[in-house]
């Protein structure tokens, strides 16, 4: 059975930019992986098709088969979490064992205000 | 306050998806690999031809070309040879060497195989009543891609839609990815959002550039040369409607074998005119035939240098079907060009940006999901779409959109196709519509133009907006004068085979109301933006994007209207003060 798991550091999952995310990643593998991957990756979703792009990759190749480490991240600038009308953006902390296989993930909140900023059609000035 | 909307697809949508993919994977396959077969065997019988027959004299007994009116290359020759093999002689049946639908080719090739010539034969030794003149060629190679591609674009397609992924998400038996898998993909699209369009455009000017020599250009010249040739008396011979059977219907080509004397010698040719292949509308080419039915005298026009070149119609009218091809060829270089051009300027406008910016801001305004500013400080903001790009838009399209269908209605005209006179309506109403919009346009020229200055073209959420605008020439006509700040979205997604983009606005504040003179003709605002404002974004399929959007009434006449983009960066993290 392989298994990944990510704990960030008091449980917080929002941040603001320039913030650094701290937590540790403990993994589990029937054998030694090529790399460990950790990824900060935001995604559109919503009615148009998906956009993405990782921000932040952070690798570690050829780790034990099961250990755990400490990891630091520095939270980009931007875009901020949104949720719109149309369209929403959120943002995901993944790590990844690659062959053998196993992936974890969480989601986080970067903003300014402690929440996504959102908008609807209520926010058209009438 | 708001929702959120999260896009997933059913599993029942994906069996029946795998289905589709696969029924039609299976058709590719089969009508690829059943065509692939009957070529291959083709490949095969030419390779034992080289390999295992043998060459032998032969002499001709007989040849003829013989003209087959219901058969798209009319003009076959014929050939009865014998030869001696193994000690014995063997007189073949009449056989077909070749079928061409342009005389001079077949005449060339009787004048080969003329009677009492001596030629070359290939027969096969097992069977020596196998005999031929032509062997099989190897140029069936190329054609073999065509079905080899449905193949492997067939299997290829149930292959992917069969295959387990790779990095499944553990416990998950079916998801497909992984939110990293999705953004290299994701990135993978962007790059081939550039690279596609380029090559869509350049396939557009490579078509497009072929068309205009071969269908335009060269016809032009040609019939330019033949203005030197002699005008020489003729016989008809052969005059007929050619019909070529094609998937979407038959195409039409004039036919007229004339025979003509120089120099005691007796040439033929087929050649009408110097138009390239077949089209639509009988009629007309029916009408050409008829004014020279068989054995009929005209005048032919031959080549000087050459007289197995002639022709009956020399002059080539400048509007023609070769049209379409230089209309491919603005389109196809056009878009490469400002494809190209509006990729390269969106990648020195970052790395310009990001030169010019403070330690703090580096990492900020080298993103590439920001939208495009310059961030130089107080600045004149330009509209979206200058008033005569707008006129040059709408005179552009009006101009390509009527250009082509012109060809188009000429041809319903001149051959009475009233079948695509009905289809043609209405394109000819759009064209229409079009015509008007250029003169919409043209009387939006005499508007008053309107002059924004902003304190930035980048200002931070949280931060004050400083606007300034002035109206000139002819300003006592706007009656009404609106000054909006506008956040829409812009979602793209593909439906069917079509891409569509929807927008929508989610953000309005009205900067600027009123029906004063005084107050339209200039003014100035100033605007604290909320620091919980949603900043600009930009990405391959959505995007978040602000505008100033400027509104002038005027009575009977087309109003002042203007977006003019602006950029709102994210707020400082301390409050909005930068």
């Amino acid at each position: 059975m392989n298994t990944i798991k990510i704990h960030l550091t008091d449980d917080r999952t929002t941040y603001t930019p320039e913030q650094t995310i701290r937590g540790k990643l403990e993994w589990q593998l029937d054998d030694r992986p090529r790399a460990i991957e950790l990824q900060l990756i935001w995604q559109t979703e919503g009615k148009g098709t998906k956009d993405a792009d990782a921000a932040v990759v952070q690798r570690w190749d050829s780790p034990a088969p099961s250990d755990e480490l400490s990891f630091e991240l520095t939270v980009p600038p931007g875009p901020l979490s949104y949720h719109g009308s149309m369209i929403s953006i959120l943002w995901t902390l993944e790590a990844l064992a690659v062959k053998p296989h196993a992936v974890a993930s969480c989601g986080i909140t970067i903003s300014t205000a402690g929440q996504a900023i959102e908008f609807s059609t209520a926010d058209r000035d009438e | 306050m708001g929702f959120r909307f999260t896009w997933r697809s059913s599993s029942r949508n994906r069996k029946q998806g795998r289905v589709g993919a696969t029924i039609g994977g299976a058709i590719f396959a089969t009508l690829g690999g059943l065509f692939l077969l009957f070529l291959t065997f083709e490949l095969i019988e030419a390779i034992d031809q080289r390999l295992n027959w043998h060459q032998v004299d032969a002499t001709v007994i007989r040849s003829r070309i013989d003209t087959d009116g219901d058969n798209e290359n009319p003009y076959q020759v014929y050939v009865v040879y014998q030869f001696t093999f193994k000690g014995k002689q063997q007189i073949t049946p009449e056989q077909s060497i070749k079928e061409f639908g342009d005389y001079d080719e077949a005449e060339k090739l009787f004048r080969q195989y003329a009677q009492g010539n001596t030629v070359q034969c290939w027969v096969n030794p097992d069977d020596v009543t196998q005999s031929v003149l032509e062997r099989t060629s190897f140029m069936i190679v190329p054609f073999m891609l065509l079905p080899l591609t449905f193949l492997v674009v067939g299997v290829g397609l149930i292959y992917h839609t069969w295959r387990k992924p790779r990095d499944a998400t553990l416990g998950e038996k079916g998801e497909a990815t992984t939110v990293a898998k999705t953004a290299r993909k994701a990135q993978r699209d962007k790059r081939l959002a550039v690279v596609l369009p380029i090559g869509f455009f350049a396939l557009f000017a490579i078509i497009g550039t072929a068309l205009t020599w071969f269908l335009y250009i060269k016809p032009q010249l040609l019939s330019r040369e033949a203005q030197h040739w002699t005008p020489t008396p003729c016989v008809i011979e052969r005059s007929a409607v050619q019909t070529h059977r094609g998937d979407d219907g038959n195409t039409y080509s004039i036919d007229i074998l004339f025979r003509y004397e120089v120099d005691g010698t007796t040439y033929r040719s087929n050649q009408y005119d110097f138009s390239v292949g077949s089209s639509s509308g009988r009629s007309a080419k029916a009408r050409v035939v008829r004014k020279f039915p068989e054995g009929s005298k005209a005048t032919c026009y031959v080549d000087p240098d050459d007289p197995d070149r002639a022709v009956i119609q020399r002059d080539v009218s400048w509007l023609n079907i070769g049209l379409l091809g230089v209309a491919f060829a603005l389109v196809g270089y056009g878009g490469m060009i400002g494809f190209a051009a509006h990729h390269l300027r969106r990648s020195m406008n970052i790395s310009h940006r990001a030169e010019h910016a403070s330690r703090e801001e580096s990492t900020l305004f080298s993103s590439d999901w920001l939208p495009d500013f310059t961030n130089v400080g107080p600045m004149r903001l330009k509209p979206k779409h200058s008033r005569f790009a707008k006129v040059a838009g709408a005179l552009a399209f009006a101009v390509v959109w009527n250009g082509l269908i012109s060809v188009f209605i000429y041809f319903a005209i001149a051959e009475s196709d009233w079948c695509l006179r009905i289809f043609m309506i209405p394109f000819v109403l759009v064209g229409v519509f079009l015509i008007f919009n250029v003169f919409k346009q043209l009387l939006a020229l005499r508007n008053p133009r309107v002059l924004l200055t902003i304190n930035n073209d980048a200002i931070p959420a949280g931060e004050t907006l400083d606007l300034t605008w002035d109206l000139a020439g002819g300003v006592h006509r706007v009656k009404q004068l609106t000054i909006e700040l506008v956040c829409t979205e812009h979602a793209t997604y593909t439906r069917g085979t079509d891409s569509v983009t929807d927008t929508e606005i989610v953000f309005t504040q009205s900067l600027v109301d009123t029906d004063q003179p005084s107050n339209i003709i200039g003014g100035m605002i100033s605007y604290s933006l909320p620091s919980d404002l949603m900043h600009s974004f930009t990405a391959n399929h959505n995007k978040v994007l602000w505008t100033v959007n400027v509104q002038g009434v005027i009575h009977r006449w087309p109003d002042v209207k203007n977006e003019y983009p602006l950029v709102v960066l994210p707020a400082d993290v301390e409050g909005g003060m930068r």
